[in-house]
């Protein structure tokens, strides 16, 4: 996590990308666990094609990527391996910022109308689940598959001087934009809503050691553990039968902190990663292992959101853990950070109640979501969307990696 | 038979029976000597119908494994204060809805004189709409009000509701229903069962299908029933049945002897010449109040 202390207000970001809580949970269909087969291309690449990855202005719904559009995702893809193509450094990261553009502007259309992003079948699928239920089916843009494939190529690339030289090292500059298009993707996938292993997956085959991949891989294996998958899980066949298929809570939390662990090792600064595994192994039961962890990550200067998940995460296994008192000093600071947030009040009647006070208890609940308290137009609160919001949050690193065309 | 003066009623809660003390705010008490007694609500059936006509000593309850001397309550001592909770969460329409808030006015409409409601309602927020009132008009407009849709924090809305239950001076119970496991609440199930044992409501839940999540386990503990349904349209029905299973149910109190006081009390209790006997499966005691 970078260590900066301004940050835009989350929430309010949160507010307007969630609405109603949907999640999708991408699937590889069964037997096409692998990248699919691209059609043979017997089409030379397209001048129009070209054209459009020099032309496009990243973040702009302009004419290069309407164009980009109406030219099959696989000619582009099949272009992609061609040698002048790949020579050209500046060209690749403007490719990659097309597909990618091209696929966010093709999910956000699809998400409007409802229907698949596209016809042409780039992946397994997606469920689109709301509270649990599956309510659809959702085929992911192929341009997602297209710009990993350019993220491939500019993670070992080299230049074409160096290539004769065996002990040459892919560019480090160019290594560099790759990784950040990792990044950003899961994070931005996460934001979303959408658990899929595949972009964390990939991008660990080139960056092994890279303590961020870990984090969102293990982000991915925790949203897999919460109940909104859970309950999907466990009454759908289909949903448990497809590759890539979240398994059992307690199997994705040992998943999930497995991942925590290795992002911990690589990066011991890291602070989300410690958040996220006192997280994870609080609800394996380790209280005083989560307290441990989630009272060093407070030493550190937390952004917002993550100074109230941390706090939530600290009273709710003190309180498991019967240490009462220091419960509730957490969740009164939960409460002060987020007034109308529900659960430091649901953690503080918890512990009044344990602690033999239910008139404290019911009063603690009351204060915030009692009669003549209307209920707050949408959730976004630390507890309800704790695996969507990483540091820096998805939007900012979309916005430095669209920098990188110059 | 014990007094009983202005003490919140519990359904099997320690319930400090004041002597010489004026009535206190009823979940603040202070105390200058106390005698706790237990209440426990109970139900009696054979071949599955409700047996009615049992007297104190057909029972026998066992504290802790202890055997209990016990007292038989009128049921008119105690009316019934019932917390209806209803799920709002966006895996229902606006059809579906309405076949809940029907529901939840139709126990409205069923209240009898001296008897009250309350109303929760939940997706993944919880709103409690209303505390303890005796106003059907005024609670019946609140039964529709209008809620964000959301995910299903079943187990935080069953935590506020038995809260609310605590403040009840009659018999507590909890009507619930939701379509669904929970998905997103703050407690676990672990922790839900920790607030039925240490609160005194009667549990019943009505849910679509057979995802209870914790809501077996909880109707279990507290004595209450766990109804699956297939059709919204039926939830008033089952609503109207499990309020009425109220008013054939048994009130037994009995006061603690040969146990200690503070932790878990296992509760059994049975009935002389058999039968099926529904009642919650423990009781918490806490240290003694006086300065809480």
């Amino acid at each position: 996590m970078p260590r900066r202390t301004h940050r835009p207000p989350v929430s309010a970001l949160l507010r307007r990308a969630i609405g109603v809580s949907l999640l999708v949970v991408s699937l590889a269909a069964p037997g096409t666990a692998g990248a699919p087969a691209l059609p043979a291309d017997d089409d030379p690449p397209t001048a129009a094609w070209k054209l459009a990855v020099w032309r496009h202005i990243p973040g702009k719904a302009d004419g290069a990527l309407q164009t980009a559009a109406d030219i099959p995702y696989w000619r582009a893809a099949n272009a992609l391996k061609g040698k002048d193509a790949l020579d050209d450094r500046r060209f690749l990261i403007r490719a990659l910022i097309l597909h990618t553009d091209l696929a966010i502007v093709q999910r956000q259309t699809a998400e409007r109308r409802g229907t698949s992003a596209a016809d042409e079948r780039a992946d397994g699928g997606s469920f689109v689940l709301a509270d649990g239920h599956a309510t659809g089916r959702r085929q992911g843009s192929p341009h997602w598959s297209v710009a990993m494939q350019v993220a491939v190529i500019l993670a070992t690339w080299r230049a074409p001087e160096s290539r004769r030289n065996p002990d040459a090292t892919p560019d480090a500059e160019t290594r560099r934009i790759a990784l950040s298009w990792f990044h950003t993707v899961n994070a931005l996938f996460l934001h979303w809503g959408e658990g899929s292993l595949r972009y964390a997956d990939t991008g660990l085959l080139h960056y092994p050691g890279d303590a961020v991949l870990h984090l969102y891989l293990g982000t991915v294996h925790q949203m897999y553990a919460n109940g909104r998958v859970q309950q999907f899980i466990s009454a759908s066949a289909e949903g448990r039968g497809a590759a890539n298929a979240p398994q059992t809570a307690s199997v994705e939390l040992a998943r999930a902190e497995t991942d925590l662990r290795r992002a911990l090792a690589l990066d011991p600064t890291l602070a989300e990663a410690r958040i996220r595994l006192a997280h994870v192994v609080g609800d394996l039961g380790r209280h005083d292992e989560a307290i441990g962890l989630v009272e060093d990550a407070l030493r550190a200067t937390l952004p917002p959101f993550f100074l109230t998940y941390a706090t939530l995460i600290l009273g709710r296994n003190q309180t498991r853990a019967g240490r009462l008192d220091e419960a509730r000093t957490a969740f009164d600071r939960a409460a002060i950070l987020a007034p109308t947030a529900q659960a430091p009040r649901i953690g503080r009647s918890q512990v009044a109640l344990m602690a033999g006070r239910p008139a404290d208890a019911l009063s603690a609940l009351t204060d915030v979501l009692g009669p003549d308290r209307p209920p707050a137009e949408a959730p976004a609160e630390a507890w309800a969307i704790y695996f969507r919001v990483h540091d820096p949050v998805a939007t900012e690193q979309l916005a430095t990696l669209r920098s990188e065309v110059r | 038979m014990i007094a009983f003066r202005g003490v919140a009623w519990l359904a099997v809660l320690v319930v400090p029976a004041m002597l010489g003390v004026s009535a206190a705010t009823p979940q603040q008490p202070i105390f200058s000597a106390r005698v706790d007694t237990v209440r426990v609500d109970v139900d009696v059936r054979r071949g599955g119908r409700p047996v009615t006509s049992l007297g104190a000593g057909d029972f026998e309850v066992f504290d802790n494994g202890v055997a209990q001397k016990v007292d038989l309550m009128a049921a008119a001592a105690a009316p019934l204060d019932v917390v209806i909770v209803l799920d709002t969460s966006q895996s229902l329409d606006a059809k579906a809805r309405s076949h809940l808030n029907a529901a939840g006015a139709a126990v409205i409409d069923a209240l009898q004189p001296g008897e009250r409601a309350a109303l929760v309602a939940f997706s993944d927020r919880i709103a409690i709409r209303s505390l303890f009132s005796s106003d059907p008009t005024a609670l019946k407009a609140l039964v529709g009000a209008p809620m964000p849709a959301g995910d299903t924090a079943v187990n935080d809305a069953a935590h506020a509701a038995m809260l609310v239950g605590t403040a009840a001076s009659g018999r507590p119970i909890v009507i619930l229903f939701s379509d669904g496991a929970d998905t997103t609440s703050f407690l676990d199930d672990r922790a839900v069962l920790d607030t039925a044992r240490r609160t005194g409501s009667v549990v019943c839940a009505v849910t679509l299908g057979d995802r209870g999540g914790v809501l077996p386990a909880l109707t279990d503990l507290t004595g209450g029933v766990f109804v699956k349904e297939s059709s919204l349209a039926r939830v008033a029905t089952r609503f109207a049945e499990i309020l009425q299973s109220f008013r054939r149910r048994y009130l037994l109190s009995f006061t603690p002897a040969g146990v200690a006081r503070e932790g878990w009390h296992a509760l059994t209790v049975k009935v002389k010449g058999g039968g099926e006997v529904r009642a919650r499966s423990g009781y918490w005691s806490d240290a003694p109040a006086t300065t809480r």
